[in-house]
């Protein structure tokens, strides 16, 4: 083989090198998992084919063919330049591609990652000498297909690297486990469920942050390497109480976490049909989160929502004690129920009431069905931590809703306005809807372009919300005729009064025709979807 | 376990009485089996050391072999936590010796009481026992001391101050301030140390320049104070935080030993403490309810006012002839941690110990809720070019 040949293959393997830092990029942010990582590529590259692979497809031919083929030196010359231009214009676009790519997260380089690279590296340099001594020109079409199917090589060092990556798991995993048998005194406080469990840690953390030393789980740290990493990083002889937020995509994901923290105590918030690919049936899911009730001490508590019938049929331990609370306007009533729900410009009251009928009048400034159901079990939990009732109220004053997400403001003219801006999805549409309607005030107003991005049921749903607005607003301001056709027709089926229906041509319209009508005392709901230029 | 750091010693007149202390202390901690205790001993240069040939006492006579025996240390940041490393550092090894995960600095006077050893604490960030760098430093300062009390309205005996720089300048004018508004006898004090160190009972003119030139070799601030003729002295110790105080009992010092021995230590083994001598001090004080009332009212709002957390022991002043009761002075690390008081009160030393370390973790919490950093860097706006010229 010619010495061209060998430095072309090694450009090619070299460019490989360069396209797999990308591709480490793209495998580290689906977090390392193979099959993901295979998904993500076959989503993303489904649809078209690459022009920079077709560049190099076509000078690795032409180079190729030139040099079976052709023995002029002038046409191998000439041939050469040719195909080097063409290589070089699939270089160019590839980086000028993923430069221009909008990535929200770095690369970060982590061990493992650097771990990776050193695989490939190696990998890379084996193939290189290969080509070096070799004259096969096998290996000059296999450096191509490295090249044009970057991920091999990825699969293919992580494949090696993984008895490292294990060993160097179970050292973490053991690491984790000593931190927290030396921390005799904590109390560690599970937390899973199909939705709420974020809410509920969170309020569970602001209720218990005043008399307690609390670690929580951070956002998006709840499976078993996230844990082990909070452990490892954040957990300090000093904390008291843990509070672990356990996800679980498939079965054994949350038995997992408890082997390792062995919780004192359980929540299950909620139990729904979420990620019924990768569980393939609702019995799974409860199964699954049933794991965290019989992961808990004996002796332990568990914390359950009577409401929930799924939770109802996990099977029952006789060694730890349950503490049942139910959802709001239930009959059944548990250990915790809330009662007397009044809606305001304050915010929301009730009235907590526990097994001996203690009753606890609780004001908050969250809104909205999920909200205060999510402080009944967060504050059943607390008390049953050992706060004091009359710390509640004192511990809600500084609880904020977030932003545009059914929050409430006050304005100069006295009027209220219900800021639901970033909501999008139909349930907490209705929510907000719930919220307005049983809101003390004069007239209730809403604003709304209707719901996007929510596929072929988008219709139908608009119409729904259409049908729900008419039962809980006296006047409607849509904004754009045409996209808020479905709401019309909901209003319609509900014999609304045209008279109170407002179309906007845009959103300053809408305002315009608000700031006409709006009196004091009247109540404004901002819904859906609105540009984020709405911000004052 | 929380590793504790225990200091004692430093460079303070109290060196001795802080080591005492501070093995009491610890000889008590060791029943909290959730402890790792790590003695720092600071010597009287400011070097610092961890060992266990610290722990006992008997040792300390010969302070020199002490040092010897003992490995010097440091202190450093990393990842968010702290460590006590070999000083000076080993080549090859990281030389850790311990995390740090609280301190409890006992040392009574000056860089330890002061607030700067607290101010070390805050900027390594360890949670620490006791109170705050402000309060630490206030209650240092007899003079800044009584004029924030005065403006709380809690009473304090008269006074008049000067520094060491007026003096110097012109002693007569200070002279003229201190009998324009005292009576002799008076009594004439440094600001700022911990013990009854350094104070001179004045009865004339004539002795008055004697009185601070003497003073002025433990101070720069010097205080004159009337002296209260017919006088008693009770202190009380107040255990808790803003948010809540428990109070002792109170007590008669009747000796001026200002600890106890060593030797009537804390027993360990949970039975009440042997050899505390009644005739050193009266404990609890003899005291009608109104008296009782007003000192514990006064030692609250004191308390309150100076913004102090933890521990303390206050002193107050009787004069029986006026039935007039005024605050004295505050010790923010106080001799054998008052614990005698709190025995009395039926607390145990282990109980006050444990709650000091709860107290610390709830300080260092709240701190943590505060706002004292922007989230955004202010330099990442401005041109920066005209700051080299």
């Amino acid at each position: 083989m010619d010495i061209n040949y060998k430095l072309f293959t090694i450009f090619i393997i070299l460019f490989s090198y360069y396209k797999n830092v990308h591709d480490l990029h793209m495998f580290q942010l689906n977090s390392y998992r193979q099959e993901r990582y295979l998904k993500w590529y076959r989503k993303k590259y489904s649809k078209f084919i690459k022009d920079y692979d077709v560049m190099l497809l076509l000078g690795s031919i032409i180079f190729i063919i030139a040099y079976t083929n052709f023995d002029n030196l002038i046409i191998k010359v000439i041939i050469t330049i040719f195909s080097a231009i063409l290589i070089s214009i699939s270089v160019f676009i590839y980086v000028f591609r993923i430069s221009n790519e909008n990535v929200k997260k770095k690369l970060v380089y982590t061990n493992r990652i650097k771990r990776l690279i050193g695989t490939l590296g190696i990998i890379y340099f084996v193939f290189s000498v290969t080509v070096i001594f070799s004259n096969n020109i096998i290996l000059i079409i296999l450096a191509i297909i490295l090249n044009v199917f970057s991920f091999i090589s990825i699969l293919l060092s992580n494949y090696i690297n993984k008895p490292i990556e294990l060993k160097i798991k179970n050292k973490f995993y053991k690491d984790a486990k000593n931190i927290l048998e030396s921390n005799k005194h904590l109390t560690v406080i599970g937390i899973t469920g199909s939705y709420g469990k974020t809410s509920t840690k969170n309020l569970l953390y602001d209720l218990l942050k005043r008399d307690y030393n609390v670690l929580i789980t951070p956002e998006s740290y709840n499976t078993l390497y996230g844990v082990i990493r909070t452990i490892r990083e954040k957990l300090k002889p000093t904390h008291d109480i843990f509070i672990v937020e356990m996800g679980a995509k498939q079965v054994g994901d949350i038995k997992e976490i408890c082997d390792l923290v062995n919780p004192d105590m359980g929540i299950i918030t909620s139990i729904g049909e979420q990620h019924l690919e990768t569980f393939k049936n609702i019995s799974n899911i409860i199964k699954t989160k049933g794991e965290l009730f019989e992961g808990i001490k004996p002796n332990g508590k568990a914390f359950i929502n009577i409401s929930d019938e799924n939770i109802m049929k996990i099977k029952k331990r006789s060694d730890i004690e349950y503490i049942k609370y139910n959802n709001l306007n239930d009959d059944i009533v548990g250990n915790y129920y809330a009662d007397n729900i009044k809606i305001s410009n304050k915010g929301t009251e009730f009235d907590l009431v526990d097994k001996d009928n203690y009753v606890l009048p609780v004001q908050t400034k969250l809104l909205g069905k999920h909200n205060i159901f999510n402080l009944v079990s967060a504050i059943s939990l607390a008390l049953e931590v050992g706060v004091k009732y009359e710390k509640i109220n004192n511990l809600l004053k500084d609880i904020e809703p977030i932003k545009h997400r059914l929050s409430l403001r006050t304005t100069t003219n006295r009027y209220t306005i219900l800021d639901d801006a970033f909501n999008s999805n139909p349930v907490g549409s209705k929510n907000a809807l719930e919220v307005l309607k049983n809101f003390e005030g004069n007239k209730k107003i809403i604003i709304t372009p209707g719901m996007i991005e929510l596929g072929e049921k988008q219709d139908i749903l608009n119409e729904k919300f259409g049908e729900y607005i008419a039962d809980s607003a006296d006047f409607v301001i849509l904004v754009g005729r045409k996209q808020t056709l479905a709401i019309q027709n909901g209003l319609k089926n509900k014999n609304y009064d045209k008279n109170n229906i407002y179309i906007a041509k845009d959103l300053n319209d809408g305002f315009d025709k608000i700031n006409s009508i709006i009196k004091t005392g009247d109540v404004l709901l901002i819904e859906n979807d609105l540009p984020d230029t709405f911000n004052e | 376990m929380i590793n504790l750091a225990v200091f004692f010693g430093s460079r303070s007149v109290e060196h001795e009485v802080s080591i005492i202390t501070a093995l009491q202390t610890i000889l008590t901690l060791k029943e909290n089996n959730n402890l790792n205790i790590q003695p720092i001993y600071i010597d009287k240069t400011g070097d610092w050391y961890t060992g266990d040939n610290l722990l006992e006492i008997d040792n300390f006579k010969n302070i020199k072999k002490v040092i010897a025996n003992s490995q010097k240390i440091n202190f450093v940041r990393e990842n968010g936590k702290t460590y006590i490393v070999k000083s000076p550092l080993p080549t090859l090894r990281k030389g850790i010796i311990s995390q740090v995960d609280m301190a409890f600095p006992i040392i009574h006077g000056s860089y330890g009481e002061d607030g700067s050893l607290q101010g070390f604490f805050e900027h390594m960030q360890i949670p620490y026992i006791g109170s705050s760098v402000l309060a630490s430093a206030t209650t240092m300062d007899k003079i800044i001391t009584k004029l924030i009390l005065k403006s709380s309205g809690v009473n304090v005996v008269d006074s008049v101050w000067f520094s060491a720089d007026e003096w110097l300048n012109d002693s007569n004018k200070c002279i003229k301030l201190v009998e324009d508004n005292l009576d002799y006898p008076l009594i004439i004090k440094p600001s700022d140390i911990g013990s009854s160190i350094g104070v001179k009972v004045v009865k004339s003119k004539k002795e008055v320049e004697d009185a601070v030139n003497f003073v002025r070799k433990f101070s720069n601030r010097i205080l004159a104070e009337k002296m209260i003729q017919n006088m008693r002295e009770i202190n009380i110790s107040v255990l808790g935080d803003s948010e809540e105080v428990e109070l002792s009992v109170c007590e008669e010092p009747i000796s001026d030993d200002e600890f106890l021995t060593f030797d009537n230590k804390y027993n360990s083994n949970g039975s009440s403490t042997k050899g505390m001598s009644s005739a050193k001090r009266e404990i609890p004080a003899k005291l009608t309810e109104t008296e009782k009332n007003t000192i514990e009212t006064m030692a609250k709002e004191s308390f309150r006012a100076l913004n102090l957390s933890g521990l303390c022991r206050i002193d107050f002043i009787m004069d029986t002839k006026e039935k007039k009761i005024y605050v004295n002075e505050f010790n923010t690390i106080p001799g054998s941690l008052a614990f005698y008081l709190w025995e009395a009160t039926n607390k145990s030393f282990l109980e006050v110990l444990n709650t000091l370390i709860k107290l610390s973790s709830k300080k260092e919490r709240n701190e943590a809720m505060l706002i004292r950093t922007n989230k955004s860097n202010i330099l990442s706006g401005v041109k920066l070019g005209g700051l080299k010229k």
